[in-house]
């Protein structure tokens, strides 16, 4: 009995052998697509019980606190290898950095030893990033408290993005061309090389 | 004022830009400024760049000299300001007009114009300043006659910068107001001795440059550096003179002879810096304007005083003008005169831009006219640019200086509603040309000017002035228009890509990590691995691989059939040969060509992408040991065809083997070693393809091609046959040295060989040598080709190159037609050129070989609205439709180029990953025109899949179409099949139990029969 029933299954098995693009499958349904080219986007939110902020790196590179979700404060966080990430600014691609004293700043070159971050999950959805290094916690609060274990501000949450896409870029400044007036060539019809776009554009 | 605030679509803007226009009836000062807070689109279409129409009739066609550039001394004259100024190079003879206007009648006539402009010689009228010379007024009397009797209308200027000498010494020139009676009398002179034939007259001509070049800066005669004031008290007596003049005529003259009177003004035209109008931009850009054309046009055509700019900016140093001078100065021109030239526009530093960027933009102007002077009648009294003096006739760069220059006027005319009066090509024959003296040439006629006779030769541009005139314009070209129908089932619908980037470690982490997590075992509340536990890790597979899955997807929602990318020969084999094999990289390469598969979808597999970068795309021995100008390449890129044919064979039915060989060769400076190279690569590639051939199987046997580089090539100059020679040497060098000796062409068996066909085409002195083959090596070559690969991008006008530029192996010079829409890269959007290469590739190799355009796109900027990409796409497949239909060309294949961003915004279709590969709008186009196979005449969607790649199963089509009701039928059989099995399987056991029971009663009758047939013990049970 068990067998035969079996069977049957196998043969509703059969009836889908058909081409994948037929099957059940729902795109983008797979939880791990969220993993896609190993980045995550997000803006880390961190809060005490009087206020709360999102972590964010401007283009000088300092890191610093904002009450509201901002384009520096959007950040990229890539796994580099197993429970160690690097964190970059998508605005300012700057990778997030620290030093031997657990200040914060970003810098356009990744370091092994100052921009990877080990992240400890916390049961209650925070995490923690730890620098790999230098084992201090990321922490938004002033660096005078010496106590390490009372350090606010190190427990992060991790938050979709919720700015609308940016528009100004949306339409590019006209094309300025320039007229060589001393020139017959007056429209630069001769500048005009044998160049293949599959030469000449960064793959 | 209407905002523009990015519509969505070009074509509104145009359509709001026209109405715009034609609710612009009336101007007043300032309201130019809406020039710039309103800019022109960026042309997209041919249409959009270049307007094919025609001028309203009886529009003046004209061309022009002037007296000082031209005529000469000859017969008496006296000495003007700039016979005192020149010093090396003087117009003592110049183009010898005086002698020689006959011969400049005819060229008009040629020409074929409606009117000639030319100048009044003061010092020649006047020898002594006091008395007309009787020769001279004979002279311009005979010229007028002339012009007259062959219907051309005489426009004249009354001076044109040859202020007599004698005024300069005695007066100070310009710069002293008694000059101002001295030429009303002289304009009246001329006014009342040639007004009777003459119904168009010019004061004088340009006064912005005498009064800054002449008196300011001393570039022109008289030579004077009296700088800024010098030029401002200049200008207000030159200003005052025209007043004068025309109220001379207004009362004396104009009542009899019915003539208009004006004034020539030059001007510049300034874009904003960068591009950005920002309010600040726009003002500077105004205040430009107003400096130089406003300074004379503003007391002329408006107010009758300077603009308030200039005032600003002038202070005390601007004389000013009272109150009646005002009322007098004011309207005192019947149209308006604009000089628009190398003249106003090469004044560099002179010129004041104030920071904003100086564009030859001539419509412009035009419209800045119209808004601020209150629409008056333009008649463009000199238009054109220069050639250098070494140029000659065949002016090749000026005919489309030309063709723009007439078709931005044209535009004006049509849709900005400019009332034109006429064009005056500048200028009629070479000349003296003020302080270039003779380094450069301005006429539509060449002047020998070495020769005695100084004989006159039409330049090409007098050619296609000619043509212009004739058509009256550009009359639309007869275009075929949009062509219906539909592209095969079978037609590749590609997206080609480049190196596809092997990305092999697996997204995640969790699979190459053997650990156990828990949360909070330590008591710390983390997630910690288990000491001690290991788990064994994923068998690698192709799903580990996520950025496979996405980059597919991606491909897969542009709606095309066809994938086309490169492997990387560096990375599979890194030494070079097989010593050392990336099965890594194979195994990734194997499973994109898998996942391919599993979607349905084809794959076009190019071997070796070559780049411009130090290995060319080689692996680094290889190209250590000379690359492709060793032999030794050859074999080992056969060795990598056959690991490649081996390894993923079975899953691609395409193959490129080389990429774009004609452009690989140009790394090579060397005329022996572009050869050399382009020798190899034809023999690597027979070679690869002669390894199909040898399967055994005629099924495995896939496609292979090479691809070329494929932009059409258009002749620069089309009057000239040299021309026509280098386009077609271009094209035969382009794709005839690869194609040819793959192909024997129906062209060769008529011709004989392309080698001594294409050689005798280039000059002795230069002719590099095409590579050359052993007759094995031949017989190798001939027919190793599947498919022909075109790469076409863009189309170029295409010159013979100066003879000074050795070799360049196909001695030609590549231009672009300023006239043509171009990309942020500068690629010239010319749909029709794809028609006419493909239609080349035809008529020279057949139609037996299939042809598939195996990459084609434009780089555009906008990161999503890609309006130009969109425009490209319909366009082009149109004109491969066009191809397909209207010249029978076996088209079998388009793949869009590329499928996503780099970097920066160029030629994706999507986005970079970095700004979250966000599809563009040109995708939908693409898409639309995929699923209706083309364009059809009733627009619907076609199904392929009907006779397409796979057989039907009418009961496949109908569960894909109700999955949900399958499930559920599939289920209640299911439960059927159960419910049935169990009724039966209960009857089956309830009847064998009854059975059982019925066989042992039985039994114990029997034996009780036996015994004697005694009754039974217990009564018969009945059966149920």
């Amino acid at each position: 009995m068990f067998w035969s029933a079996n069977n049957i299954f196998s043969f509703f098995l059969l009836i889908f052998q058909l081409p994948t693009s037929l099957t059940f499958y729902i795109a983008d349904s797979n939880p791990l697509l969220a993993f896609n080219n190993q980045v995550r986007e997000g803006h880390l939110y961190t809060e005490n019980h009087r206020r709360g902020m999102y972590l964010q790196m401007t283009q000088d590179g300092r890191v610093s606190g904002s009450e509201v979700q901002t384009p520096y404060s959007l950040l990229q966080l890539q796994s580099i290898q197993p429970g160690h990430i690097a964190i970059k600014g998508q605005r300012s691609s700057l990778f997030l950095c620290t030093d031997s004293e657990g200040s914060l700043r970003g810098q356009t070159h990744f370091s092994e030893d100052d921009c990877s971050f080990k992240e400890l999950l916390l049961a209650d959805g925070y995490t923690r990033f730890l620098s790999a290094h230098h084992g201090l916690p990321v922490s938004l609060a002033s660096r005078r408290s010496s106590d390490r274990q009372a350090i606010p501000f190190t427990r992060f949450l991790p938050l979709k993005d919720t700015l609308p896409a940016e528009a100004a870029s949306e339409h590019p400044p006209k094309p300025e061309i320039y007229f060589n007036l001393d020139s017959e060539d007056l429209l630069g019809m001769g500048q005009n090389s044998m160049l293949s776009p599959h030469f000449s554009v960064d793959n | 004022m209407l905002e523009l605030d990015h519509p969505p679509h070009h074509r509104v803007q145009w359509l709001l830009l026209l109405c715009l226009a034609c609710c612009w009836h009336r101007g007043s000062a300032g309201d130019g400024r809406h020039m710039w807070q309103n800019p022109k689109p960026v042309p997209v279409t041919l249409e959009e760049s270049f307007l094919h129409d025609t001028f309203p009739s009886g529009f003046l066609w004209g061309s022009g000299t002037s007296a000082f550039q031209t005529e000469g001394s000859r017969d008496g004259k006296a000495p003007s300001v700039w016979d005192n100024f020149t010093r090396f190079e003087t117009a003592d003879v110049a183009s010898d007009g005086y002698a020689r206007w006959e011969e400049d009648v005819q060229e008009l006539e040629y020409l074929g114009v409606k009117s000639y402009t030319f100048s009044l010689s003061w010092s020649r009228l006047f020898l002594d300043g006091i008395h007309p010379n009787e020769r001279a007024v004979e002279h311009y009397n005979r010229l007028i006659n002339k012009l007259v009797e062959k219907r051309i209308e005489p426009v004249v200027t009354v001076h044109h910068w040859d202020l007599p000498l004698v005024l300069q010494k005695e007066h100070g020139g310009w710069k002293n107001d008694t000059l101002i009676p001295l030429f009303e009398d002289y304009a009246a002179f001329c006014f009342r001795t040639f007004g009777d034939r003459v119904k168009y007259w010019l004061t004088m001509h340009n006064p912005y440059l005498v009064a800054v070049q002449g008196y300011g800066t001393g570039v022109h005669a008289p030579g004077e550096t009296g700088g800024l004031a010098g030029s401002l008290t200049v200008a207000h007596n030159l200003i005052r003179a025209h007043a004068k003049a025309w109220h001379a005529y207004n009362t004396h003259f104009r009542p009899t002879q019915r003539g208009k009177v004006s004034i020539v003004l030059g001007s510049h035209w300034v874009e904003p810096q960068k591009g950005q109008s920002s309010a600040a931009d726009v003002e500077l850009c105004q205040q430009s304007m107003e400096a130089v054309l406003g300074w004379f046009a503003d007391p002329i055509f408006g107010d009758g005083d300077y603009p308030a700019s200039l005032k600003a900016r002038h202070g005390s140093l601007l004389p000013t003008f009272s109150a009646r001078e005002k009322l007098w100065v004011r309207k005192t021109a019947d149209f308006f005169a604009l000089s628009f030239g190398p003249n106003n526009l090469r004044l560099g530093r002179d010129l004041p831009h104030y920071g904003q960027a100086v564009t030859p933009d001539m419509r412009s102007v035009l419209g800045w006219i119209k808004l601020e002077y209150d629409d008056p009648q333009v008649l463009v009294a000199e238009g054109g640019w220069f050639s250098e003096a070494s140029v000659g006739r065949e002016d090749t760069v000026a005919i489309y200086l030309m063709k723009r220059f007439i078709n931005q006027v044209l535009q004006a005319a049509r849709l900005d509603g400019v009332r034109l009066l006429g064009y005056t090509a500048w200028s009629l024959v070479d000349g003296f040309e003020w302080n270039y003296g003779y380094s450069v040439r301005r006429g539509l006629f060449y002047v020998d000017f070495s020769r005695s006779d100084r004989k006159r030769t039409a330049k090409t541009t007098a050619q296609y002035y000619k043509r212009v005139i004739a058509d009256n314009g550009f009359p639309g070209l007869e275009t075929p228009g949009q062509v219906e129908g539909r592209f095969p089932c079978d037609f590749h619908w590609g997206v080609a890509d480049s190196t596809l980037q092997a990305r092999f470690y697996p997204f995640s982490p969790q699979f190459i990590d053997p650990h156990v997590y828990s949360w909070n075992w330590t008591g710390d509340g983390s997630l910690r691995p288990i000491p001690g536990e290991k788990l064994p890790t994923n068998r690698s597979q192709c799903t580990d691989y996520l950025t496979i899955g996405s980059h597919l997807h991606l491909f897969a929602s542009t709606g095309a059939s066809h994938y086309r990318f490169a492997l990387n020969w560096s990375l599979i084999l890194p030494h070079g040969d097989l010593s050392q094999v990336n099965t890594e990289a194979l195994r990734y390469y194997r499973c994109v060509l898998t996942e391919l598969k599993k979607l349905d979808l084809e794959a076009l597999v190019i071997l070796y992408y070559p780049t411009h970068k130090a290995p060319l795309g080689l692996p680094a021995p290889l190209h250590a040991s000379g690359g492709w100008l060793n032999h030794s390449t050859v074999d080992a890129f056969l060795e990598y065809a056959a690991l490649c044919y081996r390894e993923l064979g079975t899953l691609v039915r395409y193959w490129i083997t080389i990429n774009e060989p004609n452009r690989l060769t140009d790394i090579y400076s060397d005329g022996n070693e572009q050869h050399q190279a382009a020798r190899h690569l034809l023999l690597a590639h027979a070679r690869a393809w002669r390894l199909q051939e040898k399967k055994s199987s005629p099924r495995d046997v896939a496609s292979v091609s090479l691809a070329l580089h494929a932009d059409w090539a258009e002749p620069a100059n089309p009057f000239l046959s040299s021309h026509t020679a280098a386009a077609e040497r271009f094209l035969l060098f382009e794709l005839g040295r690869f194609l040819d000796p793959l192909l024997r062409t129906p062209y060769e068996e008529k011709h004989g060989p392309l080698e001594t066909k294409a050689r005798a085409r280039v000059p002795n002195h230069q002719r590099p040598p095409l590579p050359t083959f052993t007759k094995t090596e031949r017989e190798e070559l001939n027919g190793a080709l599947s498919f022909i690969a075109l790469n076409h991008f863009t189309t170029r006008l295409v010159s013979p190159g100066p003879p000074s530029q050795h070799q360049k192996h196909h001695d030609c010079l590549t231009l672009s037609d300023p006239t043509w829409p171009s990309s942020g890269l500068g690629q010239a959007l010319v749909p029709w050129g794809l028609r006419k290469v493909l239609k080349w590739v035809t008529e020279r190799y057949g139609r037996t070989q299939p042809i598939i355009i195996t990459a084609s796109g434009v780089d555009d900027q906008a990161p999503v609205e890609d309006n130009m990409r969109q425009h490209y796409l319909q366009s082009y497949l149109q004109e491969a439709l066009k191809a397909r239909r209207l010249d029978r060309v076996n088209l079998q294949g388009f793949y869009v180029w590329k499928l996503q961003d780099g970097h920066l915004p160029q030629y994706g279709l999507f986005t970079s990953t970095h700004r979250q590969s966000k599809a563009k709008a040109s995708i939908d186009v693409y898409r639309q025109i995929i699923a209706r196979g083309g364009f059809p005449e009733d627009g619907g969607v076609r199904a392929c899949g009907a006779q397409g790649a796979w057989p039907v199963c009418s009961p496949c089509v109908w569960m894909t179409k109700n999955k949900a009701l399958t499930v559920f039928g599939c289920c209640l059989l299911l439960l059927a099949v159960l419910f049935t099995a169990l009724f039966f399987s209960v009857m089956v056991t309830r009847r064998r139990y009854t059975k059982g029971r019925m066989r042992g009663a039985s039994v114990v009758r029997r034996r009780r029969r036996r015994r004697g047939g005694r009754p039974p013990l217990f009564p018969r049970r009945p059966l149920v």
